[in-house]
Protein backbone atom coordinates (compact mmCIF):
# COMPACT_ATOMS: atom_id res chain seq x y z
CA UNK A 1 0.00 0.00 0.00
CA UNK A 2 1.46 3.43 -1.18
CA UNK A 3 1.99 6.15 1.79
CA UNK A 4 -0.73 7.87 3.19
CA UNK A 5 -1.32 10.91 2.02
CA UNK A 6 -3.61 13.39 2.96
CA UNK A 7 -6.08 14.91 0.80
CA UNK A 8 -8.68 17.00 2.74
CA UNK A 9 -8.08 19.01 5.87
CA UNK A 10 -9.75 20.83 7.96
CA UNK A 11 -8.71 23.12 10.74
CA UNK A 12 -11.24 25.04 13.14
CA UNK A 13 -14.34 25.26 10.37
CA UNK A 14 -17.25 26.51 11.84
CA UNK A 15 -20.40 27.40 9.71
CA UNK A 16 -23.83 28.88 10.22
CA UNK A 17 -26.72 28.83 8.03
CA UNK A 18 -28.47 32.56 7.05
CA UNK A 19 -26.48 34.29 8.95
CA UNK A 20 -27.61 37.81 9.97
CA UNK A 21 -31.35 36.53 9.36
CA UNK A 22 -33.47 35.58 12.15
CA UNK A 23 -33.27 32.26 10.74
CA UNK A 24 -29.69 32.09 11.80
CA UNK A 25 -28.86 28.40 13.01
CA UNK A 26 -25.25 27.37 13.46
CA UNK A 27 -24.63 23.54 12.14
CA UNK A 28 -20.59 23.45 12.88
CA UNK A 29 -18.34 24.09 16.13
CA UNK A 30 -14.49 23.82 15.44
CA UNK A 31 -14.58 20.82 13.13
CA UNK A 32 -10.77 19.44 12.48
CA UNK A 33 -11.08 16.36 10.08
CA UNK A 34 -8.06 15.29 7.65
CA UNK A 35 -9.00 12.59 4.78
CA UNK A 36 -6.19 10.59 3.73
CA UNK A 37 -5.71 8.95 0.33
CA UNK A 38 -7.70 5.31 -0.26
CA UNK A 39 -9.28 5.94 3.02
CA UNK A 40 -13.36 4.89 4.21
CA UNK A 41 -14.37 7.15 6.96
CA UNK A 42 -17.36 7.43 7.87
CA UNK A 43 -19.76 9.96 9.99
CA UNK A 44 -22.31 8.87 12.11
CA UNK A 45 -24.54 11.26 14.55
CA UNK A 46 -28.25 12.53 14.80
CA UNK A 47 -30.21 13.95 12.30
CA UNK A 48 -29.04 17.89 12.61
CA UNK A 49 -25.92 17.06 13.46
CA UNK A 50 -24.14 18.61 10.91
CA UNK A 51 -23.03 15.40 8.51
CA UNK A 52 -24.92 16.77 5.87
CA UNK A 53 -23.37 20.02 6.23
CA UNK A 54 -19.79 19.01 6.81
CA UNK A 55 -20.42 17.00 3.62
CA UNK A 56 -21.57 20.10 1.79
CA UNK A 57 -18.10 22.12 2.87
CA UNK A 58 -15.70 19.19 1.46
CA UNK A 59 -17.07 20.01 -1.61
CA UNK A 60 -17.24 23.64 -1.60
CA UNK A 61 -21.02 23.71 -1.76
CA UNK A 62 -20.79 26.31 1.05
CA UNK A 63 -17.88 27.88 2.77
CA UNK A 64 -16.76 28.26 6.05
CA UNK A 65 -17.62 30.99 8.34
CA UNK A 66 -14.33 30.43 10.25
CA UNK A 67 -11.43 28.20 10.16
CA UNK A 68 -10.15 26.86 6.33
CA UNK A 69 -10.02 23.65 4.17
CA UNK A 70 -7.15 22.92 2.39
CA UNK A 71 -7.90 20.64 -0.41
CA UNK A 72 -3.99 19.22 -1.35
CA UNK A 73 -5.09 17.42 -4.54
CA UNK A 74 -3.30 17.87 -8.33
CA UNK A 75 -5.12 20.58 -10.23
CA UNK A 76 -7.38 21.92 -7.88
CA UNK A 77 -5.91 24.94 -6.77
CA UNK A 78 -5.27 27.98 -9.10
CA UNK A 79 -1.53 30.02 -9.87
CA UNK A 80 -2.18 31.34 -6.28
CA UNK A 81 -2.63 28.56 -4.84
CA UNK A 82 -6.18 28.93 -3.97
CA UNK A 83 -8.95 26.64 -4.50
CA UNK A 84 -11.06 26.70 -7.64
CA UNK A 85 -14.77 25.64 -6.88
CA UNK A 86 -15.36 24.08 -10.23
CA UNK A 87 -11.97 22.08 -10.00
CA UNK A 88 -12.74 20.94 -6.09
CA UNK A 89 -16.70 20.03 -7.23
CA UNK A 90 -14.83 17.18 -9.97
CA UNK A 91 -12.06 16.15 -7.82
CA UNK A 92 -14.64 15.70 -4.65
CA UNK A 93 -17.48 13.96 -5.82
CA UNK A 94 -20.28 14.40 -3.82
CA UNK A 95 -23.40 11.90 -4.00
CA UNK A 96 -26.28 13.47 -2.31
CA UNK A 97 -29.05 11.75 -0.14
CA UNK A 98 -31.49 10.33 -2.72
CA UNK A 99 -29.53 10.77 -5.53
CA UNK A 100 -31.95 9.09 -7.94
CA UNK A 101 -33.60 12.16 -7.86
CA UNK A 102 -31.29 14.04 -10.01
CA UNK A 103 -31.08 11.90 -13.42
CA UNK A 104 -32.95 13.87 -15.88
CA UNK A 105 -31.43 12.40 -19.28
CA UNK A 106 -33.19 10.63 -21.42
CA UNK A 107 -30.74 7.47 -21.15
CA UNK A 108 -28.88 6.40 -18.70
CA UNK A 109 -25.39 6.93 -21.49
CA UNK A 110 -26.70 10.09 -21.18
CA UNK A 111 -27.00 11.12 -17.68
CA UNK A 112 -23.86 9.67 -16.51
CA UNK A 113 -22.19 11.63 -19.27
CA UNK A 114 -23.61 14.87 -18.16
CA UNK A 115 -20.62 15.30 -15.66
CA UNK A 116 -17.79 14.48 -18.07
CA UNK A 117 -19.27 16.66 -20.50
CA UNK A 118 -19.44 19.51 -18.24
CA UNK A 119 -15.53 19.43 -17.80
CA UNK A 120 -15.19 19.84 -21.10
CA UNK A 121 -14.13 16.27 -22.53
CA UNK A 122 -14.77 15.05 -26.02
CA UNK A 123 -17.14 12.78 -27.06
CA UNK A 124 -14.51 9.92 -26.86
CA UNK A 125 -13.25 10.35 -23.19
CA UNK A 126 -16.67 10.51 -22.66
CA UNK A 127 -17.80 7.44 -23.10
CA UNK A 128 -14.54 5.79 -22.02
CA UNK A 129 -15.81 7.46 -18.60
CA UNK A 130 -19.44 6.52 -18.83
CA UNK A 131 -18.24 2.75 -19.22
CA UNK A 132 -15.62 2.53 -16.80
CA UNK A 133 -18.09 4.32 -14.29
CA UNK A 134 -20.70 1.95 -15.16
CA UNK A 135 -18.78 -1.00 -14.72
CA UNK A 136 -16.92 -0.06 -11.36
CA UNK A 137 -20.80 0.46 -10.59
CA UNK A 138 -21.46 -3.08 -11.88
CA UNK A 139 -24.11 -1.60 -14.44
CA UNK A 140 -25.01 -3.91 -17.30
CA UNK A 141 -24.28 -2.45 -20.51
CA UNK A 142 -27.46 -3.08 -21.76
CA UNK A 143 -28.91 -0.94 -19.24
CA UNK A 144 -26.97 1.80 -20.68
CA UNK A 145 -29.57 2.70 -23.63
CA UNK A 146 -32.43 2.46 -21.49
CA UNK A 147 -34.65 5.56 -20.15
CA UNK A 148 -33.68 5.69 -16.46
CA UNK A 149 -36.94 5.85 -14.90
CA UNK A 150 -37.62 2.12 -16.13
CA UNK A 151 -35.17 1.39 -13.58
CA UNK A 152 -35.67 0.06 -10.00
CA UNK A 153 -34.99 2.50 -7.01
CA UNK A 154 -31.37 0.70 -6.24
CA UNK A 155 -30.23 0.45 -9.97
CA UNK A 156 -31.04 4.25 -10.27
CA UNK A 157 -29.28 5.05 -7.28
CA UNK A 158 -26.12 3.38 -8.75
CA UNK A 159 -26.48 5.12 -11.74
CA UNK A 160 -26.53 8.35 -10.27
CA UNK A 161 -22.89 7.65 -8.53
CA UNK A 162 -22.06 6.39 -11.74
CA UNK A 163 -22.65 9.98 -12.71
CA UNK A 164 -20.21 11.27 -10.23
CA UNK A 165 -17.59 8.78 -10.62
CA UNK A 166 -17.61 9.65 -14.39
CA UNK A 167 -15.67 12.66 -13.24
CA UNK A 168 -12.99 10.88 -11.95
CA UNK A 169 -13.28 12.09 -8.38
CA UNK A 170 -10.44 11.39 -6.12
CA UNK A 171 -12.42 11.33 -2.75
CA UNK A 172 -16.10 10.19 -3.33
CA UNK A 173 -18.59 11.87 -0.51
CA UNK A 174 -21.64 9.88 -0.20
CA UNK A 175 -24.69 11.28 1.75
CA UNK A 176 -26.63 8.23 3.35
CA UNK A 177 -25.51 5.93 0.06
CA UNK A 178 -28.07 3.19 1.85
CA UNK A 179 -30.97 5.15 2.83
CA UNK A 180 -34.33 3.32 1.88
CA UNK A 181 -32.49 0.12 0.37
CA UNK A 182 -33.04 -3.45 1.13
CA UNK A 183 -31.08 -5.21 3.02
CA UNK A 184 -29.42 -7.78 -0.07
CA UNK A 185 -28.76 -4.04 -1.65
CA UNK A 186 -26.88 -2.73 1.25
CA UNK A 187 -24.52 -5.40 1.04
CA UNK A 188 -23.78 -5.20 -2.85
CA UNK A 189 -23.43 -1.30 -1.65
CA UNK A 190 -20.70 -1.92 0.58
CA UNK A 191 -18.68 -4.58 -1.59
CA UNK A 192 -19.15 -1.60 -4.46
CA UNK A 193 -17.46 0.92 -1.83
CA UNK A 194 -14.94 -1.53 -1.01
CA UNK A 195 -14.31 -2.55 -4.74
CA UNK A 196 -13.90 1.61 -5.40
CA UNK A 197 -11.32 2.27 -2.87
CA UNK A 198 -9.09 -0.93 -4.60
CA UNK A 199 -9.93 -0.08 -8.15
CA UNK A 200 -9.57 3.49 -8.18
CA UNK A 201 -7.25 4.31 -5.04
CA UNK A 202 -10.00 6.61 -3.92
CA UNK A 203 -10.50 7.97 -0.80
CA UNK A 204 -14.23 7.51 0.58
CA UNK A 205 -16.28 9.90 2.97
CA UNK A 206 -19.48 8.55 3.61
CA UNK A 207 -22.31 9.60 6.57
CA UNK A 208 -24.67 6.61 7.37
CA UNK A 209 -26.47 5.97 10.48
CA UNK A 210 -25.95 2.06 10.02
CA UNK A 211 -23.19 1.15 12.52
CA UNK A 212 -22.54 -2.35 11.24
CA UNK A 213 -21.75 -0.99 7.93
CA UNK A 214 -19.83 1.60 9.16
CA UNK A 215 -18.09 -0.90 11.86
CA UNK A 216 -17.53 -2.96 8.78
CA UNK A 217 -16.15 -0.59 5.85
CA UNK A 218 -14.55 2.15 7.66
CA UNK A 219 -10.89 2.89 8.33
CA UNK A 220 -11.95 5.78 10.67
CA UNK A 221 -15.43 6.93 12.08
CA UNK A 222 -16.00 10.24 13.57
CA UNK A 223 -19.39 10.52 15.95
CA UNK A 224 -21.14 14.23 15.29
CA UNK A 225 -23.15 15.53 17.80
CA UNK A 226 -24.49 19.48 17.82
CA UNK A 227 -22.23 20.49 15.11
CA UNK A 228 -19.43 19.00 16.88
CA UNK A 229 -17.04 15.95 16.41
CA UNK A 230 -17.57 14.09 19.75
CA UNK A 231 -15.62 11.04 18.84
CA UNK A 232 -12.95 9.54 16.51
CA UNK A 233 -11.01 6.78 15.75
CA UNK A 234 -10.91 3.63 13.92
CA UNK A 235 -14.44 1.36 14.44
CA UNK A 236 -13.24 -0.48 17.65
CA UNK A 237 -11.64 2.32 19.26
CA UNK A 238 -15.04 4.03 18.62
CA UNK A 239 -17.50 1.16 19.64
CA UNK A 240 -15.47 -0.14 22.50
CA UNK A 241 -15.99 3.72 24.11
CA UNK A 242 -19.74 2.69 24.83
CA UNK A 243 -19.58 5.20 27.68
CA UNK A 244 -19.39 8.71 24.91
CA UNK A 245 -21.88 6.98 22.63
CA UNK A 246 -24.24 6.40 25.42
CA UNK A 247 -23.76 10.18 26.39
CA UNK A 248 -24.35 11.19 22.58
CA UNK A 249 -26.74 8.82 22.16
CA UNK A 250 -25.33 7.72 18.64
CA UNK A 251 -25.99 3.86 19.34
CA UNK A 252 -24.37 1.27 19.75
CA UNK A 253 -22.79 -2.43 17.99
CA UNK A 254 -24.86 -4.83 20.12
CA UNK A 255 -21.57 -7.10 20.32
CA UNK A 256 -19.42 -4.78 21.69
CA UNK A 257 -22.16 -4.18 24.97
CA UNK A 258 -22.70 -7.63 24.95
CA UNK A 259 -18.40 -7.54 25.03
CA UNK A 260 -19.31 -5.07 27.66
CA UNK A 261 -20.97 -6.85 29.82
CA UNK A 262 -19.45 -9.93 29.44
CA UNK A 263 -16.40 -8.84 30.47
CA UNK A 264 -17.92 -7.34 33.79
CA UNK A 265 -18.60 -11.48 34.61
CA UNK A 266 -14.88 -12.38 34.18
CA UNK A 267 -14.95 -13.22 30.41
CA UNK A 268 -11.46 -12.07 28.48
CA UNK A 269 -11.78 -9.91 25.73
CA UNK A 270 -8.14 -9.06 23.74
CA UNK A 271 -10.66 -7.16 21.37
CA UNK A 272 -13.52 -5.28 21.18
CA UNK A 273 -15.62 -7.39 18.73
CA UNK A 274 -17.27 -5.47 16.19
CA UNK A 275 -19.40 -8.92 14.36
CA UNK A 276 -21.39 -11.42 16.14
CA UNK A 277 -18.56 -13.90 14.69
CA UNK A 278 -16.03 -11.97 15.99
CA UNK A 279 -17.75 -11.90 19.29
CA UNK A 280 -18.45 -15.70 19.29
CA UNK A 281 -14.47 -16.53 18.70
CA UNK A 282 -13.90 -14.42 21.49
CA UNK A 283 -15.98 -15.84 23.86
CA UNK A 284 -14.74 -19.17 22.59
CA UNK A 285 -10.97 -18.14 23.15
CA UNK A 286 -12.04 -17.96 27.06
CA UNK A 287 -13.09 -21.73 26.77
CA UNK A 288 -9.68 -23.09 25.15
CA UNK A 289 -11.69 -23.36 22.22
CA UNK B 1 -33.10 33.99 -3.39
CA UNK B 2 -35.48 31.49 -1.52
CA UNK B 3 -37.03 34.49 0.46
CA UNK B 4 -37.97 36.50 -2.28
CA UNK B 5 -39.81 34.03 -4.02
CA UNK B 6 -43.08 34.66 -1.68
CA UNK B 7 -44.55 36.96 -2.15
CA UNK B 8 -45.71 38.53 1.43
CA UNK B 9 -45.28 35.29 3.14
CA UNK B 10 -48.15 34.61 6.31
CA UNK B 11 -46.48 36.69 9.46
CA UNK B 12 -48.96 35.86 12.59
CA UNK B 13 -48.47 37.92 15.10
CA UNK B 14 -51.42 37.49 16.83
CA UNK B 15 -53.78 41.15 16.17
CA UNK B 16 -57.38 41.13 15.75
CA UNK B 17 -56.77 41.44 11.78
CA UNK B 18 -55.25 37.70 11.90
CA UNK B 19 -58.31 36.33 13.93
CA UNK B 20 -60.91 38.58 11.59
CA UNK B 21 -62.84 35.92 8.94
CA UNK B 22 -61.09 35.22 6.13
CA UNK B 23 -64.05 35.69 4.18
CA UNK B 24 -64.80 38.87 5.17
CA UNK B 25 -60.78 39.98 4.73
CA UNK B 26 -61.14 38.60 0.78
CA UNK B 27 -64.06 40.81 0.48
CA UNK B 28 -62.74 43.69 1.96
CA UNK B 29 -59.87 42.97 -0.71
CA UNK B 30 -61.88 43.44 -3.34
CA UNK B 31 -63.71 46.26 -1.89
CA UNK B 32 -60.46 47.98 -1.69
CA UNK B 33 -59.38 46.96 -5.52
CA UNK B 34 -62.38 48.60 -7.00
CA UNK B 35 -62.17 51.70 -5.14
CA UNK B 36 -58.68 51.94 -6.63
CA UNK B 37 -60.30 51.43 -9.84
CA UNK B 38 -62.84 54.18 -9.17
CA UNK B 39 -60.99 57.16 -7.70
CA UNK B 40 -60.02 60.08 -10.21
CA UNK B 41 -58.31 62.30 -8.11
CA UNK B 42 -55.03 61.90 -6.92
CA UNK B 43 -54.85 62.89 -3.70
CA UNK B 44 -56.84 59.59 -2.26
CA UNK B 45 -54.05 57.69 -4.01
CA UNK B 46 -52.40 59.12 -0.68
CA UNK B 47 -55.62 58.41 1.36
CA UNK B 48 -55.38 54.74 0.75
CA UNK B 49 -51.81 54.46 1.28
CA UNK B 50 -52.41 55.72 4.75
CA UNK B 51 -55.15 53.15 5.28
CA UNK B 52 -53.03 50.64 4.58
CA UNK B 53 -50.23 51.85 6.40
CA UNK B 54 -52.80 51.82 9.28
CA UNK B 55 -53.78 48.52 8.78
CA UNK B 56 -50.48 47.10 9.01
CA UNK B 57 -50.16 48.66 12.12
CA UNK B 58 -53.39 47.55 13.38
CA UNK B 59 -52.08 44.26 12.27
CA UNK B 60 -48.73 44.67 14.43
CA UNK B 61 -46.25 44.23 11.02
CA UNK B 62 -43.60 45.79 10.40
CA UNK B 63 -43.25 48.12 6.88
CA UNK B 64 -40.30 45.95 5.74
CA UNK B 65 -42.48 43.11 5.69
CA UNK B 66 -44.56 44.91 2.73
CA UNK B 67 -41.04 46.27 1.70
CA UNK B 68 -39.87 42.51 1.07
CA UNK B 69 -42.85 41.46 -1.14
CA UNK B 70 -42.51 44.64 -3.12
CA UNK B 71 -39.05 44.21 -4.04
CA UNK B 72 -38.73 41.85 -6.98
CA UNK B 73 -41.68 44.18 -8.53
CA UNK B 74 -39.61 47.08 -8.38
CA UNK B 75 -38.59 46.71 -11.50
CA UNK B 76 -41.65 46.09 -13.32
CA UNK B 77 -42.84 48.95 -11.37
CA UNK B 78 -40.14 51.32 -12.72
CA UNK B 79 -40.10 50.50 -16.15
CA UNK B 80 -43.64 50.89 -16.52
CA UNK B 81 -43.65 53.91 -14.94
CA UNK B 82 -41.03 54.92 -17.08
CA UNK B 83 -42.71 54.02 -20.53
CA UNK B 84 -46.00 55.44 -19.72
CA UNK B 85 -44.03 58.77 -19.12
CA UNK B 86 -42.61 58.63 -22.30
CA UNK B 87 -45.42 58.03 -24.78
CA UNK B 88 -48.48 58.66 -23.59
CA UNK B 89 -50.45 61.67 -25.42
CA UNK B 90 -51.11 64.71 -24.14
CA UNK B 91 -51.34 68.44 -24.81
CA UNK B 92 -49.42 70.56 -22.53
CA UNK B 93 -45.86 69.32 -23.84
CA UNK B 94 -42.69 70.11 -21.04
CA UNK B 95 -40.09 68.06 -22.34
CA UNK B 96 -39.60 66.99 -26.57
CA UNK B 97 -36.52 64.54 -27.86
CA UNK B 98 -37.57 62.32 -31.43
CA UNK B 99 -40.87 60.22 -30.45
CA UNK B 100 -40.37 60.97 -26.79
CA UNK B 101 -42.74 63.20 -25.25
CA UNK B 102 -43.23 64.51 -21.47
CA UNK B 103 -45.98 66.11 -21.42
CA UNK B 104 -47.88 67.00 -18.19
CA UNK B 105 -51.28 64.68 -18.80
CA UNK B 106 -49.11 61.86 -19.27
CA UNK B 107 -46.86 62.47 -15.94
CA UNK B 108 -50.14 62.25 -14.27
CA UNK B 109 -51.24 59.58 -15.70
CA UNK B 110 -48.02 57.67 -14.87
CA UNK B 111 -48.55 58.71 -11.51
CA UNK B 112 -51.92 57.54 -11.20
CA UNK B 113 -50.90 54.14 -12.36
CA UNK B 114 -47.91 53.61 -10.49
CA UNK B 115 -49.66 54.17 -7.59
CA UNK B 116 -52.55 52.05 -8.50
CA UNK B 117 -50.60 48.48 -9.08
CA UNK B 118 -48.37 49.58 -6.01
CA UNK B 119 -51.77 49.84 -3.76
CA UNK B 120 -52.78 46.77 -5.18
CA UNK B 121 -50.06 44.78 -4.37
CA UNK B 122 -49.75 46.28 -0.99
CA UNK B 123 -53.30 45.51 -0.24
CA UNK B 124 -53.13 41.94 -1.40
CA UNK B 125 -50.03 41.56 0.23
CA UNK B 126 -51.67 42.50 3.25
CA UNK B 127 -54.23 39.47 3.27
CA UNK B 128 -51.61 36.93 2.54
CA UNK B 129 -49.19 38.32 5.69
CA UNK B 130 -52.43 38.39 7.80
CA UNK B 131 -53.92 34.99 6.75
CA UNK B 132 -52.67 31.73 6.84
CA UNK B 133 -52.73 29.72 3.95
CA UNK B 134 -55.27 27.30 5.03
CA UNK B 135 -57.71 30.12 6.62
CA UNK B 136 -57.34 31.94 2.62
CA UNK B 137 -58.56 28.70 1.26
CA UNK B 138 -61.45 28.20 3.82
CA UNK B 139 -62.13 32.02 2.73
CA UNK B 140 -62.64 31.50 -0.64
CA UNK B 141 -64.20 28.26 -0.68
CA UNK B 142 -66.79 30.55 1.26
CA UNK B 143 -66.83 33.17 -0.87
CA UNK B 144 -67.65 30.59 -3.94
CA UNK B 145 -70.16 29.17 -2.15
CA UNK B 146 -72.76 30.86 -4.09
CA UNK B 147 -71.54 29.03 -7.03
CA UNK B 148 -72.79 25.72 -5.74
CA UNK B 149 -75.85 26.51 -7.34
CA UNK B 150 -74.71 26.47 -10.77
CA UNK B 151 -72.63 23.51 -9.72
CA UNK B 152 -69.34 24.69 -9.55
CA UNK B 153 -67.10 22.11 -7.66
CA UNK B 154 -66.15 24.39 -5.24
CA UNK B 155 -65.05 22.61 -2.50
CA UNK B 156 -62.27 20.98 -4.92
CA UNK B 157 -60.93 24.04 -5.94
CA UNK B 158 -60.32 25.15 -2.73
CA UNK B 159 -58.73 21.74 -1.97
CA UNK B 160 -56.24 22.09 -5.22
CA UNK B 161 -55.19 25.69 -4.21
CA UNK B 162 -54.68 24.62 -0.44
CA UNK B 163 -52.54 21.91 -1.95
CA UNK B 164 -51.25 24.39 -4.24
CA UNK B 165 -50.15 26.99 -1.74
CA UNK B 166 -48.98 24.22 0.65
CA UNK B 167 -46.56 23.02 -2.08
CA UNK B 168 -45.22 26.07 -2.69
CA UNK B 169 -42.18 25.98 -0.16
CA UNK B 170 -41.48 22.07 -0.65
CA UNK B 171 -40.91 22.96 -4.36
CA UNK B 172 -38.44 26.18 -3.39
CA UNK B 173 -36.43 23.40 -1.24
CA UNK B 174 -36.55 20.56 -3.33
CA UNK B 175 -35.23 23.22 -6.47
CA UNK B 176 -32.19 24.11 -3.86
CA UNK B 177 -31.68 20.50 -3.11
CA UNK B 178 -31.46 19.51 -6.88
CA UNK B 179 -29.47 22.39 -8.10
CA UNK B 180 -26.87 21.49 -5.32
CA UNK B 181 -26.70 17.88 -6.77
CA UNK B 182 -26.69 19.22 -10.40
CA UNK B 183 -23.75 21.53 -9.30
CA UNK B 184 -21.66 18.92 -7.75
CA UNK B 185 -21.99 17.15 -10.91
CA UNK B 186 -20.70 19.66 -12.70
CA UNK B 187 -23.22 22.05 -13.63
CA UNK B 188 -23.12 26.00 -13.88
CA UNK B 189 -26.00 27.92 -13.26
CA UNK B 190 -24.50 31.34 -13.41
CA UNK B 191 -22.53 31.66 -16.35
CA UNK B 192 -23.20 31.39 -20.30
CA UNK B 193 -25.14 33.36 -22.46
CA UNK B 194 -29.45 33.85 -21.85
CA UNK B 195 -30.11 31.00 -23.80
CA UNK B 196 -27.71 28.51 -22.48
CA UNK B 197 -28.48 29.78 -19.10
CA UNK B 198 -32.16 28.72 -19.97
CA UNK B 199 -31.19 25.30 -21.36
CA UNK B 200 -28.82 24.90 -18.15
CA UNK B 201 -32.03 24.60 -15.79
CA UNK B 202 -33.31 21.46 -17.79
CA UNK B 203 -31.12 19.46 -15.02
CA UNK B 204 -33.44 21.12 -12.51
CA UNK B 205 -36.58 21.32 -14.08
CA UNK B 206 -36.90 17.28 -15.09
CA UNK B 207 -36.29 15.91 -11.83
CA UNK B 208 -38.30 18.86 -10.12
CA UNK B 209 -41.38 17.30 -12.60
CA UNK B 210 -40.59 13.82 -11.96
CA UNK B 211 -40.77 14.04 -7.73
CA UNK B 212 -43.72 16.64 -7.95
CA UNK B 213 -45.61 13.75 -9.73
CA UNK B 214 -44.11 10.92 -7.39
CA UNK B 215 -45.92 13.34 -4.28
CA UNK B 216 -48.74 14.49 -6.22
CA UNK B 217 -49.53 10.17 -6.76
CA UNK B 218 -48.62 9.71 -3.04
CA UNK B 219 -50.58 12.08 -1.66
CA UNK B 220 -53.82 11.25 -3.47
CA UNK B 221 -53.10 7.53 -2.53
CA UNK B 222 -52.73 9.05 1.24
CA UNK B 223 -55.83 10.84 1.17
CA UNK B 224 -57.84 7.81 -0.21
CA UNK B 225 -56.08 5.57 2.53
CA UNK B 226 -57.79 8.10 4.81
CA UNK B 227 -61.28 8.29 3.07
CA UNK B 228 -61.19 10.85 0.62
CA UNK B 229 -64.63 10.95 -1.05
CA UNK B 230 -64.33 14.70 -2.33
CA UNK B 231 -66.60 17.61 -0.81
CA UNK B 232 -69.82 15.66 -0.18
CA UNK B 233 -71.23 15.84 2.75
CA UNK B 234 -67.69 17.02 4.43
CA UNK B 235 -67.54 18.85 7.39
CA UNK B 236 -64.99 21.00 8.51
CA UNK B 237 -62.44 20.99 11.60
CA UNK B 238 -62.23 24.70 12.01
CA UNK B 239 -65.60 25.91 12.21
CA UNK B 240 -65.69 29.45 12.41
CA UNK B 241 -68.39 31.68 12.55
CA UNK B 242 -68.54 35.78 11.92
CA UNK B 243 -69.07 37.49 15.10
CA UNK B 244 -69.98 40.86 16.02
CA UNK B 245 -66.21 41.54 15.93
CA UNK B 246 -65.83 40.67 12.20
CA UNK B 247 -69.10 42.81 11.33
CA UNK B 248 -67.27 45.64 12.88
CA UNK B 249 -63.95 45.07 11.36
CA UNK B 250 -66.13 45.30 7.74
CA UNK B 251 -68.13 48.21 8.55
CA UNK B 252 -65.07 50.03 9.24
CA UNK B 253 -63.97 49.06 5.88
CA UNK B 254 -66.86 49.95 4.12
CA UNK B 255 -66.39 53.28 5.91
CA UNK B 256 -62.95 53.64 4.68
CA UNK B 257 -63.70 52.50 1.22
CA UNK B 258 -66.29 55.44 0.97
CA UNK B 259 -64.70 58.38 0.30
CA UNK B 260 -63.61 56.51 -3.22
CA UNK B 261 -67.37 56.13 -3.77
CA UNK B 262 -68.20 59.77 -3.12
CA UNK B 263 -65.47 60.72 -5.61
CA UNK B 264 -66.29 58.44 -8.17
CA UNK B 265 -69.85 59.92 -8.17
CA UNK B 266 -68.69 63.43 -7.60
CA UNK B 267 -66.57 62.88 -11.14
CA UNK B 268 -69.82 61.53 -13.15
Amino acid sequence: MSVKKTLISLKNVSFTYNRGLPTECAALFGVDLDIFSSEIITLIGHTGSGKSTLVQLLNSQQTPDSGEIKWHIEGVCDAKGLPVRRRVCSAVGLVFQYPEDQVFEETVYEDIAFGPRRLGKNSEETEKAVFKAAELMGLDKQILYKPPFELSGGTLRKVAIAGVLAMEPRVLVLDEPMAGLDPKSCDGFAKLLLGLRECLDLSIVMVSHNLEYAAALSDKIYCMSGGRIVLSGDPREVFSNIDKLEEFQIGFLPSAVIARDLSGRGIKFEKTPLTAEELATEILKNYGK
Amino acid sequence: MVNDIILGQYMPTGSFIHKASPKLKIISLFLFTFSLFLIKDSYLYFYFLAVAFIILKLARLRASYLLRGLKPLIFIFVFTFVLNIMFSEGDKLLWEWGIIKITEEGLLYSFKFFMKVTLLVIYATLLTLTTSPVELSDGIEDCLRPLKLVKFPVHEFSLMMTIALRFIPTLVMEIDKIKRAQEARGANFSEGSLTERAKNFVPILIPLFITSFKRADELAIAMESRCYMGGEGRTRFRRKKDGAADYLMFIAVLAAVFPALVNFLASL
